[in-house]
């Protein structure tokens, strides 16, 4: 046959026909489902303020790091990601290597934390966080691990506060938010951020989620649910897929004021790269980021294009600046096949700066 | 037609059975319909007596269905129809992406606005949803103010009608803008199917054939892709994407106003007030928390006063000693500080927070004022 598209009849017949026993084996494979869990690491609460709650995770060994690891996650999704499953789990990965690993969990923000601001984030919270593991680790600093919007929010404590930040490591984080392939960013350009925060008060996670949803709207809402359709008669591909939708749309809403003043500050006036950046009434200046920096991003991350991470190399203060590119992209970052490469870099890059 | 109380999936092979028989043997010819005769329905249906048997398994798998079922059965099966019009024949991109065209409604159809105004669903909200939840409310206000939209107001209803004059501008603003934004998706489907049929163009040789409609299909989904990201990049887009929001935010600002009014009138509280509770809050316990740093402050540097004034730390005998007491992890919304913000609207608030607040600052403070110790796990 000439032409783009050569198929049989037969064979289009036999594909339609295949989808078919999918579709009746799906059914078989929904029943005989486990209900899917995620968060597999045994964790402790260790220090609480209000919703915020600091986590210690527990391996099978104990921690042969001295200096504690901080994991500050993204406002936009919940946490577990980093320790998603069993076999996908960053957070499993460093407790193997020995890291001793925390994580703040930010909870779920409601109408009455609409007035929680950056510096509440960063200075209650994160800094909270960081006195407690001082204190309980009797250390002057600890290592601090910032994830997209929490690797911003590191950045700016790290920044305040350089002193009680032993290493720092900033995964898919944005610092330039103006590069040209930065599509998140060119949405926010043009909104009236304190007409959409007056009106909505806390910025709805359905609101979110079509956002991020819009970014590849064809690719994100057709061709994933039909691609679906191949692994419904594989129970544990289901299981992992959803599991993943479980993550995506479990979004806590935003806290009104913090939003306001990220998006300005950052989409909007690019601070970090233009100056400006302001917690409360401290400035921000990236110079002063001394500290050694592992920035790690991914290069094909659609939400955090990997110049927008790279920026950080010219911007930060430090002389110790190490980038670890990642072939994937910004969640295959965590449970791609590829991803166990990165807690072993996190893992060998602090252990070079324990001595 | 299957329901998803069934003990098996009997009902939704029977369907499936029919409408796939019916497509199998068009597309061998040994049927009087053709495939495209077959047609959508039959595709659907099948859908949805599938998605009905696939419901309540738990696991989540509802809210994935909630997104499954809404559409993309049938963007799939549409292609498979144009796939089917040219399987076992000499065809061309011009008459692939053409018939992909007329699957979606012809000259112009806007895919774009279709895939976007379908995008809900569980844990989704888009912004014709909210626009639709409050249409019977903005019908009712649209009655009361057409034609007098630009009219002075007089009497004592005034301030009301003015109100539902804003109220009306914005609800036509908002259709502007909503229209703006829904031609530049036109302009971008216009793009994806000139993209769709180049991509099919590259495709002619043998060896880079399409052999499957699921391919067909991706290859739709790449050209739509990076359509939308060129627009999606490009400064027009910023600014009619903007707008949109803009004017629904001024739209939904203005409901939300004449809500909080109406509940104003029957002496319930809006918005406004709680907000306003709920900001003292925020501020109240952030003044707490600076004063409790301070505190923090000083008494880090008392030791060293007292070490130069040995008579003093005589005085004050207490505060060391509870410094010593190891204590579990500090809670910095203490209950006696919460209880300061609450009693902050009560009189003589100043004077009891700032009592609560050294108090309770006292409590946090203590363990900073030790040395901190190890955990027993580092005593290795």
């Amino acid at each position: 046959m000439n032409g783009p598209i050569n198929i049989s009849p037969m064979e289009l017949a036999e594909e339609m026909s295949k989808m078919q026993r999918k579709l009746a084996a799906g059914i078989g494979t929904l029943r005989n489902m486990d209900d899917v869990h995620f968060g597999v690491t045994t964790r402790e609460e260790v220090w609480r303020d209000g919703k915020v709650v600091l986590y210690r995770y527990r391996g099978a060994k104990t921690p042969t790091a001295k200096v504690p690891l901080l994991i500050s996650y993204a406002l936009v999704n919940r946490p577990y990601m980093v320790d998603l499953q069993e076999d996908r789990s960053m957070v499993k990965g460093l407790l193997e290597h020995g890291q001793d690993v925390y994580i703040i969990d930010w909870g779920y923000p409601d109408r009455s934390d609409r007035f929680l601001t950056m510096e509440d984030y960063i200075e209650r919270f994160i800094g909270g966080a960081i006195d407690y593991l001082r204190k309980t680790h009797g250390l002057d600093a600890v290592n601090l691990l910032g994830i997209c919007q929490g690797g911003v929010f590191s950045l700016c404590y790290a920044a305040l506060n350089p002193g009680k930040v032993k290493n720092l490591i900033t995964m898919v984080t944005p610092v330039d938010f103006h590069t040209s392939d930065n599509m998140l960013s060119n949405w926010n350009r043009e909104i009236d951020v304190d007409l959409l925060v007056d009106t909505l008060g806390n910025i709805p996670a359905d609101m979110m989620n079509l956002t991020y949803l819009m970014l590849k709207p064809w690719r994100l809402f057709s061709q994933k649910y039909v691609g679906m359709v191949d692994i419904l008669d594989d129970k544990k591909a289901m299981e992992d897929f959803l599991r993943m939708e479980k993550w995506i749309f479990d979004s806590p809403d935003q806290a009104g004021e913090a939003f306001r003043e990220f998006n300005t500050q950052f989409f909007q006036k690019n601070g970090f790269v233009n100056g400006g950046v302001k917690v409360g009434d401290a400035d921000v200046h990236l110079r002063l980021v001394e500290m050694p920096i592992l920035n790690i991003f991914a290069e094909q991350d659609h939400l955090v294009p990997p110049d927008a991470s790279r920026a950080l190399r010219d911007l930060a203060g430090t002389d110790d600046y190490t980038e670890l590119s990642f072939k994937g992209g910004h969640i295959g970052i965590y449970v791609s096949s590829r991803a166990k490469q990165v807690p072993e870099t996190i893992h060998d890059w602090l252990g070079k700066r324990s001595r | 037609m299957a329901n998803s109380s069934g003990s098996g999936s009997s009902d939704f092979d029977a369907l499936a059975r029919q409408y796939w028989g019916m497509w199998g043997d068009a597309m061998r010819g040994a049927a009087p319909k053709s495939a495209a005769e077959v047609g959508m329905q039959g595709f659907q249906d099948a859908i949805k007596s599938w998605t009905g048997q696939a419901s309540g398994s738990g696991h989540g798998f509802d809210n994935v269905l909630g997104h499954f079922g809404r559409q993309n059965g049938d963007w799939f099966a549409q292609m498979q129809q144009v796939a089917a019009q040219f399987a076992g024949r000499d065809n061309s991109a011009q008459d692939i992406a053409n018939a992909w065209k007329q699957a979606l409604g012809g000259a112009g159809a806007n895919p774009f606005e279709s895939l976007l105004g379908g995008m809900r669903g569980p844990g989704l909200e888009g912004f014709e949803q909210w626009s639709e939840a409050a249409k019977p409310y903005l019908q009712g206000m649209h009655a009361e103010t057409t034609g007098t939209l630009n009219t002075p107001t007089f009497g004592f209803t005034r301030e009301h009608q003015e109100r539902l004059q804003v109220l009306a501008q914005a609800q036509l603003d908002f259709q502007d803008t909503m229209s703006a934004y829904n031609g530049l998706m036109g302009d971008v489907s216009k793009a994806a199917y000139s993209r769709f049929e180049s991509k099919l163009a590259e495709r002619e040789e043998p060896g880079r054939q399409i052999s499957s409609a699921r391919a067909l299909f991706d290859l739709w989904i790449d050209a739509a892709e990076e359509a939308f990201a060129e627009s999606a990049l490009s400064p027009e887009y910023r600014k009619v994407y903007g707008a949109m929001v803009n004017a629904q935010m001024r739209l939904r600002s203005g409901v939300q106003g004449m809500a909080e009014q109406a509940a104003s009138t029957m002496g319930m509280p809006g918005r406004t007030e709680i907000d306003s509770a709920h900001r003292k809050m925020a501020e109240l316990e952030r003044q707490l928390r600076r004063m409790q740093r301070n505190q923090e402050k000083e008494a880090q540097q008392q030791p060293v006063r007292t070490a130069a004034k040995p008579v003093a730390s005589e005085k004050t005998p207490a505060a060391p000693k509870r410094a010593a007491k190891p204590k579990p992890a500090p809670k910095p919304a203490s209950k006696s500080a919460k209880k300061a913000v609450k009693s902050a609207s009560r009189p003589a608030a100043k004077k009891a927070l700032k009592k609560t607040a050294e108090k309770s600052a006292k409590k946090t403070l203590t363990p900073a004022t030790r040395k901190p110790t190890k955990p027993a796990s580092r005593k290795r």
